[in-house]
């Protein structure tokens, strides 16, 4: 990897991302969800701070990358980089940078919205930014398979309930739910952050969840890698 | 040492149940132009896909000798930031290929944008976007261009200032792999032509050489009256148009340009 192949690409994606207005209502979503648990005060603040940043990591990386690359590819800049001699890793690190940066600065105002604790703030960025990045590769992987913008945004759908999926299934006490539900990257994060907030984090309790998303990384970065190549032939 | 920059040997290529290359063979020499002309479906652009990775092949050696950074496209695939002016878009292809951001200035003025520097790349015209990525295959002067019909939409002026661009890349060492059927551009501009057609090279020279070998054996003979007259080469003929009692102020041998070439070669005419 070239870094100032990554520079040039990450300043140019974050003036283009500001430009486009369709993107910042992925942003702002979770925001809004923030804002309206904050006012909720029957639900903890750790717990009402996880599913918020549940929410921002099922949705922004998934849509925000998925609708960058497809839009890349749908404006042929993607083949035109390609052809510049940029290699894929340049181009998704690059992305990824982006999107990573946006998924932090959500997770830092939810923070500061929710009122959570100054003392875990640290851990809890890194555990949602080391999931974010498993994430965002998907959401490129989607941003590939897609046409265009607007099928990314189909695609990126069905990804982003799953990802949610948590949520609703802790609602249902289904036991195959539960168990299918702890292969899945934001199921792995809620159960660091439990561990986190009960004071009972060790490479122990920790260890599988971190496998889980260590595996969904790996995955994302050779599912991506092969996507990539295709597009860029023809035949 | 090697003198070519491209190899291409026994290409073949079909998509579907249609060949679209057959056996292509052909050498591009360093700081040439290589004019590659044929009608629209011959497999111009199928070979610049090829020659780019683009697009993957049958059967054939297709060799580029030269590294990936100095290699410059502009294609039908080609892109810009629409949202992003034109100077911003052209500075980032500047930043990725290390070259001075400088030089964008001067490339800009070369392709007459300087004056529309600030305006957004959804903006511009279809003729002033082809400037614009022409621009972004050139900035950082790379010793081979591919080029895929790149006067296709713009006006004449446009197109004098985009060949003597192409002029000088060349004085400086780009070898250029030109594709066009616009034939007074190739005759203009290329050091050796290939005449393409349904994926055969039919015929490959410099375009002097070629009009020579294709020349009829007719010569055109102008009087003094301004009268012109067609006759075949031989003594006869022309003693017989002389025996008019006419002055005559010039005789030339008649040579075919290079769309009649094609044309006699193939049947086919280049639109």
């Amino acid at each position: 990897m070239r870094l100032y192949k990554i520079k040039a690409l990450f300043k140019l994606g974050v003036e283009d991302l500001t430009k486009n207005p369709n993107v910042f209502i992925y942003i702002i979503m979770p925001l809004a969800f923030a804002l309206l648990y904050s006012n909720m005060d029957t639900l903890p603040k750790d717990f009402t701070f996880s599913i918020c940043m549940l929410l921002n990591l099922s949705m922004v990386p998934v849509a925000l990358m998925g609708t960058i690359i497809a839009e890349e590819k749908e404006k042929n800049t993607l083949r035109t980089l390609m052809l510049n001699n940029v290699k894929s890793s340049e181009i998704l690190f690059a992305k990824a940078l982006i999107c990573m940066m946006f998924v932090l600065l959500n997770n830092i105002l939810m923070y500061f919205i929710i009122g959570f604790s100054m003392d875990k703030f640290i851990i809890y960025q890194l555990v949602g930014l080391f999931v974010s990045f498993a994430i965002i590769l998907f959401g490129a992987l989607v941003g590939l398979l897609a046409k265009n913008q607007m099928s990314a945004g189909l695609l990126s759908m069905p990804f982003m309930i799953i990802l949610m999926a948590p949520i609703f299934i802790g609602m249902t006490k289904s036991k195959i739910a539960e168990d299918i539900s702890t292969f899945l990257p934001t199921d792995a994060m809620m159960t660091i952050f439990t561990n986190i907030s009960k004071n009972t984090l060790s490479i122990s309790k920790v260890g599988i969840p971190l496998t889980v998303i260590s595996i969904w990384l790996i995955a994302s970065i050779i599912l991506f890698n092969i996507a990539y190549k295709k597009v860029g032939v023809d035949n | 040492m090697i003198d070519y920059i491209i190899k291409v040997k026994d290409l073949n290529i079909t998509f579907g149940n249609k060949k679209i290359l057959k056996r292509l063979t052909f050498e591009v020499n360093k700081k040439e132009i290589f004019g590659f002309l044929g009608p629209s479906g011959a497999g111009k652009t199928t070979t610049i896909k090829i020659l780019t990775k683009q697009l993957i092949p049958e059967s054939g050696i297709c060799e580029v000798n030269t590294k990936k950074d100095e290699i410059g496209i502009l294609s039908d695939n080609s892109g810009a930031y629409e949202r992003l002016t034109v100077y911003r878009n052209l500075s980032f292809f500047a930043e990725l290929s290390k070259t001075d951001v400088k030089k964008v200035e001067e490339i800009l003025k070369k392709v007459k944008l300087w004056e529309d520097k600030d305006k957004k790349v959804k903006d511009l015209s279809k003729g002033m976007k082809q400037r614009l990525l022409l621009a972004c295959a050139v900035i950082h002067s790379p010793k081979l261009l591919f080029l895929d019909e790149p006067t296709a939409a713009l006006d004449p002026a446009t197109t004098e200032e985009i060949h003597n661009l192409l002029l000088a890349l060349r004085e400086k060492g780009t070898t250029i792999f030109l594709t066009t059927h616009n034939m007074e551009e190739a005759d203009l501009l290329c050091d050796r032509v290939a005449f393409l057609n349904k994926g055969e090279i039919v015929e490959l020279g410099s375009p002097d050489d070629l009009k020579q070998k294709y020349a009829t054996n007719k010569v055109k003979v102008t009087f003094e009256n301004n009268e012109v007259v067609t006759i075949d080469q031989n003594s006869e003929s022309i003693i017989k148009a002389l025996n008019k009692n006419r002055k005559i102020k010039s005789i030339h041998s008649v040579e075919p340009n290079l769309a009649e070439i094609f044309l006699s070669l193939t049947g086919r005419d280049l639109k």
